[in-house]
């Protein structure tokens, strides 16, 4: 791991640690053992914000998850995390969240993928590669899918798609469109450890007699694209990067609350948005 | 590293500035960041106007001002200011700001290869500390002269940097 990775993740971990406590860029710089500019420099080219804007967004994301979880007052949570005053945390956490914090607080099933989670190591190293920069945008017209959705442990993923290849095998579909592996995710339940999972294949047409199938159809619309995926290793720093640092800066919105991966030779990742009104 | 400590006289310079983040891109995927972004209006400036400074262009040694304030502490936020050293605060181009340093003592440092793109504030910084000074304005800068040959060949280049400070008793007294 290189000296700016190791610095970053210092700056990430101090960060964490006193994200309830007033700490300054100057502080973070420190403790990553650098001199403020350099720090700063170093920490935008390996992590992809400015180490202000990321603590930022950790901060809201923890906020808007203190709301979730316990019934503190709004301004008692945005004083515990460093904002001065109920107006300025209003303002943050509508730029991030589209919302105000009393409509985050009761909303039945808000949306997780705007919760901002910690930067890991492997996010980091993910980020390294310059061909995930810029996720492209489509637009993907119509597609009809056939095959299995399961309520599974988000750890059984692999095992689902295992087993249906298997079954595939034995109880075939017709009209393929060609050998890929669509696998569809829907948000934004919260199920904790367990998740509603599509996993299929694309047909021409709708089957007449589809038994022991279920069909799933993505209607046409706008898609951010990142290609040659490692799946599942990379699925979950694609999502951070596409969710909390690409897209504040793009001019478009989270679209429906499902993701959508294409599993082929070059492993693809899609993500519906609109675009900013 | 043996950096000297020496006196300069007010210096005068006209340029361009920036203040915020410099890192912070509206292209988070583009290498560009708003100091290069800096460089290439100045440069892009006294190209199409060579004569605005009466100055040869060529000969004369760039200025790269790190300005801090009380939000690059807390936000990472500070003033960039690039230009060239004038004789006098006469006829500044409408397109140009100036920046005045004052005299003072500098901490100065020479940077050789790629210990220019290393963390030489940190070290220069650690140098004034442990040999009785502290810094005595809130800024530094990097003097780019004939000798810096540019990024891409670094290992060839050479680069001043200077920091000004102030002997510890000077701010006791």
């Amino acid at each position: 791991m290189n000296l700016q990775i190791s610095a970053s993740i210092a700056g990430l971990d101090f960060i964490e640690g006193h994200l309830c406590q007033p700490i300054s860029v100057g502080n973070i710089a420190e403790a990553a053992g650098y001199s403020l500019f350099h720090f700063i420099r170093t920490f935008n080219k390996v992590v992809r914000h400015t180490p202000y804007d990321y603590l930022m967004r950790r901060r809201l994301s923890h906020a808007a998850r203190l709301l979730l979880d316990t019934d503190d007052r709004v301004l008692d949570i945005a004083l515990s995390c460093q904002f001065e005053s109920h107006e300025g945390f209003t303002r943050a956490f509508g730029r991030v969240f589209g919302m105000p914090p009393t409509v985050w607080r009761e909303k039945e099933t808000p949306d997780p993928r705007l919760l901002m989670l910690a930067l890991t190591k492997d996010d980091l190293l993910f980020r390294q590669n310059p061909g995930y920069y810029g996720p492209e945008l489509i637009t993907m017209n119509k597609i009809i899918l056939v095959g299995w959705m399961n309520f599974i442990d988000s750890m059984d993923r692999e095992k689902n798609r295992q087993v249906f290849k298997k079954s595939l095998s034995n109880n075939p579909i017709p009209n393929r469109v060609d050998d890929a592996l669509w696998q569809v995710h829907d948000l934004p339940m919260n199920y904790g450890q367990q998740e509603m999972i599509f996993v299929g294949v694309q047909v021409n047409e709708i089957p007449t007699d589809p038994i022991g199938y279920v069909i799933k159809i993505i209607e046409k619309g706008k898609f951010l694209c990142l290609s040659d995926i490692q799946m599942p290793e990379s699925r979950d720093a694609a999502l951070k990067y596409i969710y909390h640092t690409f897209l504040p800066k793009s001019g478009l919105h989270l679209g429906s609350a499902f993701e959508l991966a294409c599993l082929s030779k070059s492993n693809k990742l899609f993500v519906p948005v609109v675009a900013k009104l | 590293m043996q950096p000297k400590i020496i006196h300069q006289e007010m210096i005068i310079l006209a340029g361009m500035s920036f203040f915020g983040d410099p890192f912070d891109t509206s292209s988070p995927w583009s290498e560009e960041n708003q100091i290069g972004a800096l460089w290439k209006r100045l440069m892009a400036f006294l190209q199409s106007h060579p004569d605005a400074l009466h100055l040869d262009l060529q000969r004369s040694p760039y200025y790269e001002v790190h300005i801090y304030g009380p939000e690059t502490e807390t936000e990472g936020m500070f003033e960039v200011f690039v230009g060239l050293n004038l004789p006098e605060l006469t006829g500044l181009p409408l397109e140009m700001t100036a920046k005045v340093l004052p005299a003072t003592k500098y901490a100065c440092l020479t940077l050789k290869g790629s210990a220019i793109m290393g963390d030489w504030e940190s070290e220069l910084l650690t140098w004034i500390e442990e040999n009785g000074y502290k810094e005595a304005h809130p800024y530094h800068f990097q003097l780019y002269d004939e000798r810096f040959k540019g990024m891409e060949r670094i290992e060839e280049s050479i680069l001043n940097v200077y920091i000004p400070v102030e002997t510890k008793h000077e701010s006791t007294d």
